[in-house]
């Protein structure tokens, strides 16, 4: 399924499931689950394993083990996954809309290029650009404050001793 | 400083025969010890030896091929709640996404402790390891030696008895070396915890502890138990000039470089 460039079945899901929000949101899910289903196996594979060990020499119960320290270790990768999958929602968010809707950005720019009103048509698309830039933006504080730890760690090896 | 004095004395521990293997090749044979309540027993051995292992064994992070661990006369499997366990790797062991406290307060979480009382028990074992100040910091935030304290802190919140140590102080300095095996020391004669150090340094394991167990050769068996005859005041230069020091120092040295 991966393998699937999730424009590609824009047309199927469309005919399958309507014109109107539901094949949409169905594309965007499923586009977005694969960067963060991977990047967050990432993560947690690529956690020091000592953590984990710590976290059995002090018994420390399997949930709060994995809520605290799993989480946490696999959260810069998890927040790198939500990234991409921020992007690419807006893509096929727009693609979407430019197929199957009788609302939305994709939809209203689909059609004033069709009346040839290409100011209007210009206008969507810039818009379209600025709330994929305000979106990013809005995406990337949040990063920061959630993982304002890991931007100040330092590498290993640079450690003040 | 007393938030310790309710800690009994620690329960002694015992090694019967413990073997450790991975697949054919075997690394520990027969290992017998006895760790007395209240005592620092040093673990050396050249290295690659084992005494990772050992310790990894002792902790119940591995099991056991074949042997017994038992403390306070039962015998334990898997990881035991008298044990605190200091890895060498404190960057490692250390979670970033938690400040000093959190880091020192997390395993009496999972102990389902509430909040402020493991907070609060958090703060006294930072201010055993003299590092009170720091309660609110991230551990990046801290040199490694700082690091290394609060690792020790925590497994004191913990309710520790017995101390396992891994090279604790194997990635720091010479001189934030010298302070911790002191503080180390203070801090098993005020608590009367027991201690169990790996270590590859001779120097160390000699000055630190009241017995020293040599580990050699292929599997890894117990040469020599050394009693330590120095003592229970120690002193960064009086006690390595002392000739029952470099007496001892020497003994362990032919044994494992002679291995």
């Amino acid at each position: 399924m991966r393998a699937i460039p999730p424009a590609a079945i824009v047309p199927i899901i469309i005919v399958a499931m309507g014109v109107g929000p539901q094949p949409k949101v169905f594309l965007i899910v499923f586009a977005c689950v694969w960067p963060i289903l991977l990047n967050t196996i990432d993560g947690v594979r690529g956690m020091n394993p000592q953590m984990l060990e710590m976290a059995q020499a002090f018994r420390i119960p399997f949930g709060l083990r994995n809520r605290r320290i799993l989480f946490m270790g696999a959260l810069p990768q998890i927040m790198a996954g939500m990234r991409i999958a921020l992007a690419v929602s807006l893509v096929l968010m727009v693609i979407s809309e430019f197929v199957g809707a009788s609302a939305g950005l994709g939809f209203y720019i689909r059609e004033k290029k069709e009346a040839f009103a290409m100011a209007e048509a210009w206008g969507g698309t810039l818009l379209t650009g600025l709330l994929g830039y305000l979106m990013s933006a809005l995406f990337l504080r949040f990063e920061r404050w959630a993982l304002h730890w890991h931007f100040q760690t330092p590498e290993p090896g640079k450690a003040a001793s | 400083m007393n938030a310790m004095t309710t800690i009994p004395s620690a329960p002694p521990m015992q090694v019967r025969n413990l073997s450790k293997s991975y697949g054919y090749s075997q690394i520990l044979k027969g290992i017998d010890l006895d760790v007395r309540p209240g005592e620092i027993l040093a673990i050396v051995g050249p290295s690659g030896v084992g005494k990772t292992t050992l310790l990894r064994s002792l902790s119940g992070l591995t099991g056991l091929t074949a042997g017994s661990v038992s403390i306070g006369g039962k015998v334990v499997n898997g990881p035991a709640p008298e044990i605190g366990l200091v890895f060498q790797d404190y960057r490692g062991s250390l979670m970033p996404w938690m400040r000093t406290l959190e880091n020192v307060a997390f395993p009496l979480e999972g102990k389902g402790m509430p909040k402020a009382r493991r907070e609060e028990l958090a703060l006294k074992c930072l201010a055993d390891v003299g590092l009170e100040a720091a309660a609110r910091k991230y551990p990046w935030e801290l040199s490694g030696g700082m690091q290394q304290r609060v690792s020790i802190a925590r497994a004191l919140a913990y309710d520790a008895h017995i101390l396992l140590m891994d090279e604790p102080f194997g990635s720091l300095d010479a001189q934030t070396r010298m302070v911790l095996e002191d503080l180390v020391i203070a801090l098993q004669r005020r608590l009367g915890i027991s201690v169990i150090l790996v270590t590859h340094d001779i120097d160390e394991a000699i000055y630190m502890s009241d017995r020293v167990v040599v580990l050699n050769g292929r599997p890894a068996q117990v040469v020599d138990l050394v009693e330590v005859p120095l003592g229970r005041v120690r002193e960064q230069i009086a006690t390595k000039s002392d000739p029952r020091f470099v007496e001892a120092r020497n003994r362990v040295m032919r044994e494992i470089m002679g291995g």
